[in-house]
């Protein structure tokens, strides 16, 4: 309860007691006024909450992680009421705006505005509501202090953040993949065979094809054999948003920085992931790297997809048993990862393990000598991959 | 604009205050509306005058003096002198307001100064409330409002906020909530009287007796100690040292036919048995002994003066409801009509019975005695002890709404006579002392009724008290009752004074009995009787009346009656002649009220109208000529001046269309902010402006021409803007 509110409720009761022991127009007139006192307050909160106008604003209505965009926002009074005491609260979970504290509080005359413009940092991919979350009213007594929900909140679809590795710590994933696995661009491609509808445009060779006269498609002998493969974790590990979009933003982060630093390094890298059904996709320069990116961006992690489900599809499909290295990237350890690991290794496949994860877990897969590698859910992946 | 609200809020609030408080203060019993309405206009003029420029105080002094002028010229010569002295006041008014409107303008810079006013308003809050005064309603809110103030003011300045947090406009706007809740308040009224809370109290009460009803259903016994116990019906008669009270709602009574104020006995129980420390009922035959009983005594009035029964006796009603107490007793007075609409009941020694039937309402008609008629204490000093023959018996029946009579016959009475002298008249042994001392009470007295009226008075002159005492082991008979009552303890509750009567009675060879039930006093429609309303009486048999109430106990109210007087059939035939000459006055005031209101009418509208009007000639009088010295004193001007002059009237024309340079604007940057919107030629005044002013080059006529042209254009771009927007809204 609010000090003034105490005061007053005080003296309320004083007054009653004075109306007991005396009549007259000072002991019911304070009576009467403090009784009073709430109520207009009261009212008074009603009608600004009424009136009270907010405007706010982004610059662009797709926004990346970690990326700063211009925030706007507007209050304004419109009336001619006095705001006496306004306080705006934001959303601070996902996103943070730089410049504007929660505990300012702000008084607004009739006809006035207040305008303020600043960043906006989401930390988090995911869709989620950024900017204004509630709105504090105080009366003029600060009797009362009535908070309620932004009715039109700012929902905005956040693309994960894309870090550019530099280098990668673990250099026996490059070495191992590195090897006859690497696509030389100038040599000739071995195999060419004609264009057949439904080929990938991006697989045609121009120099073959003019030289034939047709449409001619590369034909990557022993490519898809090769390579980086990299199995995303896919399962949605809570319900509240707290908990899972910290993490599955680190995972994706985590999964499309490998990527691209591979990429980058001429490796193909094939990536399995799994929403509704188990899905590759190739990422090589040569088909490029944004189909890739807006793939990952629309991810979907549910709970209905698990680990096991995704490695025993992956087990029965054999497709990562041809790469000469396979990434796993996991939130928690279990028997599935385990059987798969032990299987990659018996086929002479180097095998690398992400946890994303804060705790430290002991692992039994320590065991079978694939690389475990702990990547902290707020840590700074230049400096952990 | 808010700093003129704030300005005026202050102080024509505490001038009102101030004002109100001293007519108050000064005796006065109400303040007149104009007393208000011109301190407020004071302060209104006050604050504009601060305000204004030069020329807006010309104009508002032309005003004020106008409408001054106008209210005097428009009395007649002659009575100026007596309008002036009888509006004296006035200059009270002024004289106050002009205090108030400067120790506010003080106060401004020094906030201090604010304590002075506000502890001065609490000091008469304290008055008003210590004195008792009644009649201050609007200085009490006045200055409620004006602290009210100050306390939004104060928790404004220790608010940290941003944005526009200055506490005078947000005073200014923020005070029609501030006045809201203090004029809801005036609306209500303020008693002199401090609040009874009777819902409460009544809710409370509720409680309680919902409580005895829970309590007495469930059988908790009150405390037995024979020293203690709490005021309240019981079944049983014993004798308690002290009694509490503590009050509950008992039974809820509405009344019928009884006069507010009539003392009125509900019997519960009778007892005829007394073995000298406690009362018991052995009478337990269930003959109809209330109809003999009121048979018998409407049989003696009807005998004795059959004519004028409604002298005698008159019916009347009570409906009962036995709110906090849970009882198959019948309560009810004597000569109540034995049967009771919807509800089936026994008889038991002439006790009535619920059977099987707790807690409820029911109504009863009875039979209410003139115990204050002389006549009617005739008839009880010389009854008739002949036995009510069979007509007369019939005639009875009539009043007693035709019921059934036809048992009750000669034989039975005397059956049932005999039967009451058999168990209410044992053989009393008295002591010695006793006996002496009745006799010399009962000296002069020869009837029976004039010996029970003596008892009764001398009884009653023994004190009453709730704390007695408890009754000594050697009291065992009724005997060494009587004689520690009436020579050792003097003093008892009802149950003594009950039993001491019914034990003299009987020594005298009358039939008494104990009766134990409700006393209280009928209200207007409805009565709430409380436990407390709890009490014993007597009743002793007179025979060929039948039995009647007596009240022993100090303090108590006796006989209820009414006064029975003579109906006057004469007319006065002057009074209609009276009549006419009263109207012929009547109509002869009215016509000289019609004359005299229709003068006071005439010199109000020119009392009006003539202030108005000299206000008026003044403001047509003195725009031309205040734009003919404005213009004399341009043309005197120098050409610095002029520019100066002709610049700050493009800006006001700017500001008027909406462009006002920000906080810490320059002119260039303003300029180029307003060229968004306005074409360069209408701003062109600003550059040369700033060359004159920070070129230190010397005006040109060129540059006054600039300036002239500028003021004319933009007032024409102004006004097309009005019209512009006019148009628009039009649509």
């Amino acid at each position: 309860m609010k000090r003034n509110f105490r005061i007053l409720l005080g003296l309320w009761i004083l007054s009653i007691i004075g109306i007991s022991l005396r009549g007259g127009p000072v002991t019911y007139g304070i009576f009467f006024l403090l009784t009073l006192l709430p109520v207009s307050s009261l009212f008074y909160i009603w009608l600004v909450i009424l009136l009270f106008k907010i405007f706010q604003d982004l610059e662009g209505k797709e926004l990346t992680a970690n990326h700063p965009a211009v925030f706007r926002f507007v209050l304004q009074n419109e009336s001619f009421l006095l705001f006496s005491g306004v306080r705006v609260r934001f959303y601070s979970d996902f996103s943070e705006i730089s410049g504007l504290s929660d505990d300012i509080e702000y008084e607004l005359m009739p006809k006035e505005r207040i305008e303020r413009k600043t960043d906006l940092v989401c930390k988090y991919r995911g869709n989620y509501e950024v900017g204004v979350r509630t709105i504090e009213v105080t009366d003029f007594f600060r009797f009362f202090t009535i908070a309620y929900k932004n009715p039109e909140p700012l929902r905005l679809k956040v693309k994960p953040d894309i870090v550019h590795l530099t280098e990668l710590k673990h250099t026996e994933i490059l070495l191992s993949a590195v090897k006859d696995s690497r696509i030389h661009p100038n040599e000739a491609d071995v195999l060419m065979r004609e264009y057949v509808t439904g080929d990938d445009p991006r697989l045609i060779n121009w120099k073959a094809s003019g030289a034939h006269g047709k449409l001619m498609i590369r034909e990557r002998i022993g490519e898809q054999q090769e390579g980086i493969g990299i199995l995303m974790d896919p399962h949605r590990y809570s319900d509240r948003m707290e908990d899972y979009l910290p993490l599955e933003n680190r995972i994706l982060e985590t999964v499309i920085a490998l990527n691209l630093y591979l990429m980058e390094q001429g490796i193909p890298v094939e990536t399995v992931i799994r929403e509704d059904r188990t899905e590759y996709l190739n990422v090589d320069p040569h088909i490029g790297f944004e189909s890739f990116y807006a793939r990952m961006a629309n991810y979907r992690f549910t709970h209905a997809s698990t680990t096991e489900t995704l490695i025993a599809e992956v087990l029965r499909q054999a497709r990562l048993f041809h790469k000469k290295t396979v990434i796993l990237v996991l939130h928690e350890w279990c028997a599935s990862a385990d059987s798969l690991v032990q299987e990659l290794i018996r086929n002479g496949i180097y095998t690398a393990v992400y946890l994303v994860n804060d705790t430290a877990s002991d692992t039994p897969i320590a065991a079978h000598r694939a690389d475990v590698i702990q990547v902290s859910v707020n840590a700074d992946l230049t400096e952990v991959l | 604009m808010a700093a003129v609200l704030y300005e005026l809020i202050m102080t024509a609030v505490l001038a009102l205050s101030a004002m109100s408080s001293f007519c108050f203060l000064s005796g006065m019993e109400e303040v007149r509306t104009e007393y208000y309405l011109c301190t407020a206009l004071i302060e209104l003029v006050l604050v504009l005058a601060r305000k204004l420029k030069t020329r807006g105080r010309l104009i508002l002094a032309g005003v004020c003096i106008s409408v001054i002028a106008g209210i005097v010229l428009s009395v007649p010569q002659e009575e100026r002198i007596g309008f002036l002295l009888e509006h004296r006041w006035v200059f009270w008014v002024l004289a106050g307001s002009t205090a108030c409107a400067l120790l506010e303008w003080r106060a401004q810079s020094h906030r201090w100064l604010r304590a002075i006013p506000a502890a001065a308003g609490i000091g008469v809050l304290i008055f008003f409330m210590v004195r008792g005064i009644q009649k201050g309603k609007s200085a009490v809110l006045f200055i409620l409002l004006y602290l009210l103030i100050l306390l939004a003011e104060a928790v404004q300045r220790s608010w940290k906020k941003e944005g526009q947090t200055n506490a005078q406009a947000h005073i200014a706007f923020a005070f029609p909530f501030l006045a809201l809740p203090v004029l809801v308040v005036s609306l209500f009224t303020m008693p002199a009287e401090p609040y009874q809370w009777k819902h409460i109290r009544s809710l409370m009460e509720n409680v309680r007796s919902q409580y005895e009803v829970l309590r007495q259903t469930l059988n908790l016994k009150r405390n037995w100690d024979h020293s203690e116990a709490e005021v309240g019906f019981t079944d049983e008669v014993e004798f308690f040292g002290n009694l509490n009270s503590s009050s509950y709602e008992a039974l809820r009574i509405h009344t019928i036919g009884v006069s507010p104020g009539t003392g009125i006995y509900l019997s519960g129980r009778s007892f005829d048995s007394f073995n000298g420390r406690s009362w018991q009922k052995t009478d337990t035959s269930d003959d109809n002994y209330r109809m003999y009983d009121l048979i018998e005594t409407l049989s003696a009035i009807i005998t004795y003066d059959g004519d004028s029964l409604r002298d005698y006796v008159r019916t009347s009603g009570l409906e009962i409801d036995c709110k906090g107490i849970r009882t198959e007793h019948v309560f009810m007075p004597a000569k109540t009509m034995p049967q009771i609409r919807n509800h089936e009941t026994m008889q038991e020694g002439g006790d009535l019975w619920f059977t099987g039937r707790k807690n409820d309402e029911y109504a009863i008609d009875y039979c209410r005695l003139n115990r204050r008629y002389e006549k009617f204490e005739d008839l009880l000093n010389h009854p008739s002890i002949e036995l009510p023959s069979k007509e007369v018996i019939e005639d009875a029946a009539k009043v007693l709404q035709g019921l059934d009579v036809s048992e009750y016959t000669p034989q039975s009475f005397t059956a049932y006579r005999n039967r009451i002298r058999d168990i209410y008249c044992p053989k009393t042994e008295l002591s010695a002392e006793m006996r002496s001392w009745l006799d010399d009470v009962l000296e002069g007295a020869l009837t029976d009724y004039e010996k029970l009226v003596a008892i009764e008075k001398v009884l009653s002159r023994l004190t009453y008290t709730s704390s007695p005492g408890e009754l000594p082991e050697t009291v065992t008979s009724p005997a060494e009752f009587l004689d520690y009552l009436i020579f050792e303890s003097k003093q008892g509750y009802c149950t003594h004074f009950a039993t001491a009567f019914v034990l003299l009675a009987r020594a005298e060879g009358i039939p008494a009995r104990y009766q134990q039930g409700y006393c209280f006093s009928a209200g207007e429609e409805e009565t709430k009787v409380l436990s407390t309303h709890a009490h014993a009486w007597a009743e002793a048999y007179i025979e060929g009346i039948g039995w009647l109430d007596f009240e022993p106990s100090p303090g108590f109210k006796r006989y209820a009656g009414w006064k029975v007087t003579a109906r006057s059939d004469s007319t006065n035939n002057n009074v209609t002649a009276l009549v006419e000459e009263e109207e012929e006055e009547e109509e002869e005031t009215e016509a000289t009220a019609d004359t005299a209101a229709e003068l006071q009418e005439t010199r109000s509208s020119r009392r009006t109208y003539l202030p108005l009007l000299l206000a008026g000639l003044f403001l047509i009088a003195y725009i031309p000529l205040d734009i003919l010295i404005r213009k004399l004193r341009y043309r005197k001007m120098s050409d610095r001046e002029k520019i100066r002059i002709l610049f700050r009237r493009c800006m006001r024309i700017l500001r008027r269309m909406g462009y006002r340079p920000g906080p810490g604007e320059t002119l260039q940057e303003f300029k180029t902010r307003v060229n968004r919107e306005i074409p360069e030629v209408y701003l062109r005044f600003i550059h040369v402006y700033e060359e004159i002013l920070y070129g230190e080059r010397d005006v040109s006529e060129r540059d006054l021409t600039v300036f002239e042209t500028a003021v004319y254009d933009l007032r024409q771009l102004f006004v097309q803007k009005l019209t512009n927007r006019r148009n628009r809204s039009e649509f």
